[in-house]
């Protein structure tokens, strides 16, 4: 890096004031604006489970009506394919969240060990020789 | 492969950790980074209020896009895609607006902050890159303010790396020239 180079890094460290309580009210109304987004999900994934249990509860409740009173077969399939795909959602959204939380949990202790390994780099002298 | 300073690698985990929904982690990611999308947004738009509403825009567009981001490693690059697009956005609204209305054009706040005892290069350089256009103040910095390499600049900037080389030689040499200029003058 010539002279020029080095005294652009300094003008440009030296522009503007930056106003240290607004960037905490920012951060504020920022992280506000992250809990509402992360409600929100939680929000519609009970949702969409709540809802899910509902069907699975009257597909059960159908189909248990046709095979002991009303015979009717067609009726039991359809009560039988409703529980199974409304019950198939269900493992899948869970299964979802598992994978991606498995997948997250693995990355953070990569980057944890990662972040172990540059922080005793940087602790450790040069080898003499 | 290029080795990653602890700072890098924490901001990672910040990410990571704000992606699984630790608000804790999100708070600590925006505090930051905050100063960083700011000296950037300054540059861009040379208006302090301006900048902050930039900035504000860039962290909403990110809490939308987050838990789409597949890589942590990408969040720098990313991050400054966006606050590069918000900012391109204001520049060209204000563009429109001074078209629509000269007289708004004098209105525009000087953003320089005139520190005292400051030295003569320094002040002449400052002015050097005020009169430089926005893609060029962009390059500058991109290169010398957030340290990022010239492949990440490309990513950013959406152009290929030879003409970020070529661009910041450009720039540099013009820099050169202005301070050569007012030295002899």
């Amino acid at each position: 890096m010539d002279e020029l180079e080095k005294t652009i890094q300094v003008t440009l460290s030296r522009t503007g004031k930056f106003d240290a309580g607004k960037a905490e009210t920012l951060r504020k109304e920022i992280v506000q604006m992250f809990e509402g987004k992360l409600k929100k999900v939680k929000l519609l994934t009970w949702a969409f489970l709540l809802i899910d249990g509902i069907i699975i509860a009257g597909g059960i409740i159908g189909l248990l009506v046709n095979l002991l009173i009303t015979k009717n077969t067609n009726a039991m399939i359809i009560s039988a394919v409703v529980v199974l795909i409304a019950h198939e959602g269900t493992v899948l959204i869970k299964l979802w969240y598992w994978v991606l939380n498995t997948k997250y949990g693995v990355l953070k202790e990569l980057k944890q060990l990662q972040l172990q390994i540059a922080e005793l780099k940087g602790k450790t002298p040069p080898a003499e020789n | 492969m290029t080795t990653k300073s602890p700072e890098q690698i924490y901001d990672e985990l910040l990410v990571l950790k704000s992606q699984q929904g630790s608000k804790d982690a999100f708070s600590e990611l925006v505090e930051r980074w905050q100063k960083r999308l700011w000296h950037y947004a300054l540059q861009m738009t040379r208006s302090e209020s301006a900048a902050w509403d930039v900035v504000q825009e860039t962290w909403v567009a990110i809490i939308k896009g987050l838990s789409k981001l597949q890589d942590a490693t990408l969040f720098s690059c990313w991050t400054f895609i966006i606050l590069n697009n918000k900012c391109a956005d204001w520049v060209r609204k204000q563009q429109l607006q001074s078209q629509l209305n000269s007289r708004l054009a004098t209105q525009t706040q000087n953003y320089a902050d005139k520190e005292q005892g400051s030295n003569e290069k320094t002040e002449s350089l400052e002015a050097a890159i005020e009169k430089l256009p926005t893609d060029q103040r962009a390059l500058l910095s991109l290169r010398y303010q957030q340290n990022f390499d010239i492949s990440e600049i490309a990513e950013i900037l959406a152009i290929p790396e030879g003409t970020v080389k070529s661009r910041l030689h450009r720039t540099l040499a013009e820099l050169r020239e202005i301070m050569g200029a007012n030295r002899n003058g």
